[in-house]
């Protein structure tokens, strides 16, 4: 599963583990906004936007006290208004909770190198080996994740032989004490286990409530063969689960470094020539930044916030790894153009953001035996740049480019821009 | 909606170019421009009255945002200069600008 800003998506490694720990972050994207918007706190609070698959406007996360108003994630986002008018709305800011994520995962890579991501509301650590914590007491292992984590960020922690189990005991678990369930208790822990915490849909858990599964327990006293030939497949995996068998592997992903350039606009941003203009400057900064290390971009992400607050993003897989700046902007080009696949953002914007998201192989690349002429003085340029700016302490050096040159409005044709090579 | 604190990355990334420069300008009834203040190196703005007007456009534009509505005028001065003015019809003000 891709996870913003936390750079690759292969390198999955499986692992069956003796132990793992869950850490469930209850509510995180709204205890994100309450970090940043401290003025609410104490409010209820929903999070909208657009649902998955629809253009209608859903509620995306809320807090407790909407949900005790009768609010649920997925329903429209007008029912506040009846169910809570007394609500703060705030816009659901993907891009920015998946930040914060991936800054979790990294800062989680000090207690424990095997992390299995879930986002938003949980991850997997893998505790096999750890030299400094108690198998039998997870108190060392929280004050470990506390240690690391951003102040404010207090996830529940559950410790078992599985993952299934570990998670229900981090949905039992309080910020102050976490659970160790031994293997000898598990039968016991689980089946007084609400049945809505299994993994499945929640129209599947809606019959299990219809038809008086409200444990784990009543699910693993059911036969198996009965469960396989009413719910099939799904149902076998949940019976195995609610009964304690906890197969499921363990995905640990490899976390690398985030290649990720933004511009602010002083100004919002309204034309096509803005847009391109800003596009090719990321583009050629992502390329310059050392974690590249010369390898070619396969797949990248644009992102930007229009005038109105909302976020308009694109992922787009090149069709093969691109090596140069020109060409990735080419492509890029290509199809955000209308008919390309993609579309650019419709309206004005205020802030732009291009990341890497995955790279290819080492480029492998033959040295050049002689430099041309064109790179030679080049070198010399930015060799005189570099005395300049240490001389200065400011850019100093600007070159013009174009805009909208065919406008009617001088000031709007050309731009000065810092001098970047 | 509620406006997010971000940190402010590389602002003034892109400075428009020719930007008009205000100017005082006098102008007759019909708002033909008479003469125009040029400030001198060490001396004190003084009027140079217009000798000819070359050409005049309108420039209607950003109607659906922040309207612009511009009377330019492309005159030659007194002095044997030629500049390119602008009277702008919303604001009521006079600005220089280099056009074309």
């Amino acid at each position: 599963m891709p996870i913003s800003g936390s750079g690759k998506e292969r390198g999955w490694e499986v692992r069956t583990p003796q132990q793992v720990a869950c850490l469930w972050f209850p509510d995180f994207e709204v205890v994100l906004e309450l970090r940043r918007c401290p003025q609410f706190r104490g409010e209820p609070v929903a999070l909208i936007g657009s649902g998955e698959g629809t253009a209608e406007t859903v509620v995306r996360a809320c807090s407790v006290r909407v949900r005790a108003a009768g609010v649920r994630v997925g329903n429209p986002a007008v029912l506040l208004s009846q169910r809570c008018p007394r609500a703060v709305v705030l816009p659901y800011d993907l891009p920015y909770y998946e930040r914060r994520y991936a800054e979790v995962l990294l800062a989680l890579d000090a207690v424990s190198p095997a992390i299995e991501p879930r986002p938003f509301d949980a991850c997997f650590l893998d505790l096999d080996g750890i030299p400094g914590l108690d198998p039998l007491d997870p108190a060392p292992l929280a004050a470990a994740v506390r240690a690391v984590l951003p102040e404010g960020l207090v996830p529940r922690i559950g410790v078992a032989s599985g993952k299934f189990v570990a998670w229900v005991a981090a949905r039992t678990a309080t910020p102050v004490r976490p659970i160790l369930v031994a293997d000898e208790e598990r039968t016991l822990f689980l089946s007084q286990a609400p049945s809505a915490l299994l993994p499945a849909e929640p129209e599947l858990l809606q019959v299990f409530q219809r038809l008086g599964l409200r444990t784990l327990g009543d699910v693993a006293r059911l036969p198996r063969r009965a469960m396989l030939a009413r719910f099939g497949r799904p149902g076998e995996r949940l019976h195995r689960l609610a009964s304690g068998e906890d197969r499921e592997p363990f995905q640990a992903m490899a976390l690398s470094p985030v290649i990720r350039e933004e511009i602010v606009f002083p100004m919002t941003a309204p034309s096509v020539a803005d847009f391109y203009l800003a596009l090719e400057r990321l583009v050629r900064r992502t390329f310059r930044r050392a974690e590249r290390r010369g390898r070619a971009v396969r797949q990248v992400r644009v992102q930007a916030r229009l005038e109105s607050g909302e976020v308009w993003e694109r992922r787009l897989t090149l069709r093969r790894p691109l090596e140069t700046p020109e060409r990735v902007l080419a492509e890029l080009r290509r199809r955000l153009e209308p008919g390309g696949g993609s579309h650019r953002p419709n309206g004005a914007f205020t802030e732009l953001a291009l990341e890497i998201t995955s790279l290819a192989g080492s480029i492998e690349a033959q040295p050049a035996l002689a430099l041309d002429e064109r790179e030679h003085r080049l070198e010399q340029l930015l060799a005189e740049l570099e005395q300049l700016r240490a001389r200065l302490g400011t850019p100093s050096v600007y070159r013009i480019v174009e805009r909208e040159p065919w406008s009617r409005l001088p000031e709007r044709r050309y731009a000065l821009v810092n001098f970047e090579p | 909606m509620v406006s997010f604190a971000r940190k402010t990355l590389r602002t003034g990334e892109f400075r428009a170019l020719n930007l008009p420069q205000p100017v005082q300008v006098e102008a007759d009834a019909q708002g033909a421009p008479l003469s125009v203040c040029r400030a001198r190196r060490g001396r004190t703005a003084q009027p140079v009255p217009v000798r000819h007007i070359q050409d005049r456009w309108r420039v209607d534009d950003l109607w659906w945002r922040k309207p612009v509505c511009r009377m330019y005028w492309q005159v030659e001065l007194e002095d044997d200069r030629v500049e390119v003015l602008f009277h702008d019809r919303i604001a009521d003000r006079w600005y220089r600008q280099s056009y074309g």
